[in-house]
């Protein structure tokens, strides 16, 4: 199956390494995708787009069709989600969050990024694993984003699907 | 009954030099240690094999142990209070598969 990651602009993300790491494709953000900021700015009505923000700045966002959404805070906004899983908006959850983090507040960050990723499995949101790093070492191989995917509560077929299929489907919007 | 063993191709971000490596595989157990915990140590068992390169080099654990030693080499920034960062590139149960790895 072939693989698709997405990362900030300044990361390393030619042919050669992403075939290295195992990816078809390393999407890049503002490049190939857009990552909209709603906490800054007001939502346009832009489709093929990533939303993040707050999950209360996401709603309409949500409501207009936004392709996915990336939750700044992983907490379980039952109303989001109950909107996300009827517009069959994808969920980004960002891998360099946990990576990037240390100790205690690695381990309480998987804790809630594994329980919002859990919830939204249980009502059906599509979930996107994505890196979404800011520089190479942040970076994963396919291989490692499955095992953190794991890690996080996803079976290995669903992680593979979700880093294969879904983010396959964020690149093509 | 024979211990079952995975082979991984690693990817380290800044080079280790021919004298460092000793000393660079045991920070590398040290930071593996603290990313694991001690309970779960012993079920991955990694052992820095062989360096390919500079900055690569094989690691071999338990079969089991195998997919929290690559969540674990994602989440590991720093090894002997050096900044650093590791990819995974190929796993393989034998050493003469994992040689085929071209990129």
């Amino acid at each position: 199956m072939p693989y698709y990651d997405i990362v900030f602009e300044g990361c390393n993300a030619d042919e050669k390494t992403a075939r290295k790491l195992g990816f078809e494709k390393i999407g890049v953000i503002p490049k190939d995708i857009m990552l909209l900021d709603l906490d800054r700015k007001k939502f346009g009505g832009e489709k093929r787009c990533i939303a993040s923000g707050s999950a209360g700045n996401l709603s309409s966002a949500v409501s207009s069709g936004v392709a996915a959404v990336y939750l700044k805070e992983p907490i379980i906004d039952k109303s989001l989600i109950a909107k996300m899983a009827d517009n069959s908006t994808i969920l980004c959850i960002s891998l360099s969050e946990i990576t990037s983090l240390y100790g205690l507040k690695r381990s309480r960050t998987m804790l809630k990024v594994g329980r919002l990723f859990l919830y939204a499995k249980k009502k059906d949101v599509p979930v996107s694993f994505i890196t979404a790093a800011r520089s190479d070492s942040l970076m994963c191989s396919h291989m490692q984003m499955v095992e953190l995917a794991k890690l996080l509560g996803a079976d290995e077929e669903y992680a593979r699907v979700s880093i294969g299929e879904t983010n396959k489907m964020l690149l093509e919007i | 009954m024979k211990e079952k063993h995975r082979y991984i191709l690693v990817e380290s971000g800044t080079p280790v030099n021919e004298r460092e490596r000793e000393d660079f595989s045991f920070g590398l157990y040290n930071a593996m240690l603290h990313c694991v915990g001690e309970a779960a140590y012993h079920k991955v068992n990694p052992k820095v094999i062989k360096f390919v390169t500079e900055k690569r080099f094989l690691l071999k654990s338990t079969l089991q142990g195998s997919g929290v030693l690559i969540a674990a080499l994602a989440m590991m920034k720093k090894v002997n209070g050096r900044d650093t960062y590791f990819y995974t590139l190929k796993t393989s149960g034998t050493i003469k598969a994992i040689s085929s790895f071209k990129y």
